[in-house]
């Protein structure tokens, strides 16, 4: 591959908007920013300017961490996706098995009005999608190996959007396998359903709730802006300044805000933390949990991680193997 | 092909009896003799294909058991042999979600085993091609 082929194969993320960092969607992050900073935060213009194009920020180590990860990224996933489970293949296989079902049959309601089942099902993928990323992303705070994996994301000071794509590549698959089961599960229980009506709305390519998503600042997320919504509001939708506050250093603030889009998912499973007022937070984790800046440790300390950790469950497990007369009666 | 024939009426077949589940009376006398006469053409082109030079082997066994000696009637009975007296007997039953999935099967048989590209009445081609306008390729928007 020749200079320019590789360039934008590796940056095409940005003319895609499919994809959160579209140009289009950064500019209007960039816009959202500056409208909040300006007639919120009644911030002068020079202030607002310099605090959304902060250089301590954009030029900091961990961002220039997250820009090599970034570029690194992009061939681990050329190499692995063409491997993982496609939706298609576990819809298909669950297709199939709605015909063994005898109590239900195909194309029951085939004759259902249109937009209905068009509505019902772009808004149930995207609620699905929601809520397998909420509860995958719980579990990767939870379980020791996973967390090994996700700590690369939770590693970087300071957050741009481009710290979206810091993640380990183990975390990239988990989330790909996790997209397929979601998707792989509500498409074919729709079209065994509703037959051939089924369809996506779609914006630009991307389903309608995930462009407003994107073109209401999804990008702000990663952010040192710290945007919040009305509290009502954060019940339902997670704020920019809700995302940030999960990635804060502050023990009141582990373990809250896992949620995507959606922050029903906090408020329904108790993990909520509404936004607090006027907090400028820390970011980042303990030299000794991770590194923010060594891209070798970054790559392969879940290894490392996750063999001390299957040692430790090992040697528990071979002491209450090999010592049960010990225990006193 | 012949394989592409059968392919295709092997589609028909699942899709006339998608149809019928919501008619009655006319209508319905109407998209059964539909569903046999694509029946009918279906057989034909699969015992076609078992006919031409190559030996098809097991997927031939596969065709015909999935297809079977007739097609599932009105009351879900079928065809599985020949008395005595030469009368057809008709003694087992068969959801239409079971022969659905046959049919689905037939077409899988047939795209594994002859690579079929031109597929009419693709019966999971809505399930595909929705599949398509999906975004999930490996993406890092995990956050």
């Amino acid at each position: 591959m020749d200079l320019t082929q590789t360039f934008s194969t590796v940056f095409s993320d940005f003319a895609d908007p499919k994809k959160r960092i579209f140009v289009g969607y950064l500019a209007l992050s960039v816009m959202i920013a500056f409208l909040w900073l300006l007639f919120v935060k009644r911030q002068s213009l020079r202030e607002t300017f310099a605090r959304v194009f902060d250089r301590k920020v954009f030029f900091s180590k961990s961002a220039l961490a997250d820009y090599q990860i970034f570029v690194i990224n992009r061939a681990f996933t050329l190499f692995i996706s063409p491997l993982l489970i496609t939706q298609v293949a576990i819809a298909t296989a669950i297709y199939f098995a709605l015909h063994k079902q005898s109590f239900i049959s195909s194309g029951v309601f085939a004759d259902a009005n249109k937009a209905l089942v068009v509505a019902l099902f772009s808004v149930t993928l995207f609620v699905m999608d929601d809520l397998t990323k909420y509860l995958l992303h719980r579990w990767m705070h939870k379980w020791p190996p996973l967390w090994s994996i996700h700590k690369v994301h939770h590693s970087a000071e300071t957050l741009t959007p481009i710290t979206v794509y810091r993640v380990h590549p183990f975390e990239g698959v988990l989330y790909g396998l996790r997209s397929a089961f979601a998707q792989g599960l509500v498409l074919p229980v729709f079209i065994f359903a509703f037959g051939n009506t089924v369809d996506l709305y779609t914006v630009v390519g991307v389903n309608v709730l995930v462009f407003v998503f994107h073109v209401t600042g999804s990008n702000l997320r990663h952010s040192h802006i710290n945007i919040s919504y009305w509290l009502w509001l954060e019940r339902v939708l997670i704020s920019p300044a809700q995302h940030q506050l999960h990635h804060s250093t502050a023990e009141r603030h582990f373990d809250k805000n896992f949620g995507a889009a959606l922050a029903i998912w906090d408020w329904l499973f108790g993990s909520l933390h509404l936004s607090e007022q006027e907090e400028e937070l820390t970011f980042g984790l303990p030299p000794e949990e991770a590194s923010a800046t060594n891209l070798l440790d970054i790559y392969l300390r879940p290894f490392s991680d996750t063999w001390r950790y299957i040692k430790r469950r090992a040697k528990k497990l071979f002491r209450l193997v090999r010592a049960p007369q010990k225990t006193p009666r | 092909m012949l394989a592409e024939a059968t392919f295709k009426y092997a589609g028909s077949v699942y899709n006339d009896i998608s149809k019928m589940g919501s008619l009655e009376g006319e209508e319905l006398a109407k998209a059964y003799r539909n569903y046999v006469k694509h029946w009918g053409e279906l057989k034909g082109f699969a015992m076609a294909l078992q006919t031409g030079k190559n030996n098809l082997g097991k997927t031939a066994v596969e065709l015909n058991r999935l297809i079977g000696y007739g097609p599932v009637t009105l009351d879900n009975t079928y065809v599985t042999g020949v008395d005595a007296e030469g009368n057809f007997l008709r003694d087992r039953r068969m959801s239409w979600s079971d022969y659905q999935l046959n049919m689905l099967n037939v077409q899988k048989v047939l795209v594994d085993t002859f690579g079929i590209e031109s597929r009419a009445n693709d019966a999971l081609a809505d399930l595909e091609g929705l599949a398509g306008k999906l975004n999930s390729e490996a993406s890092a928007e995990t956050d």
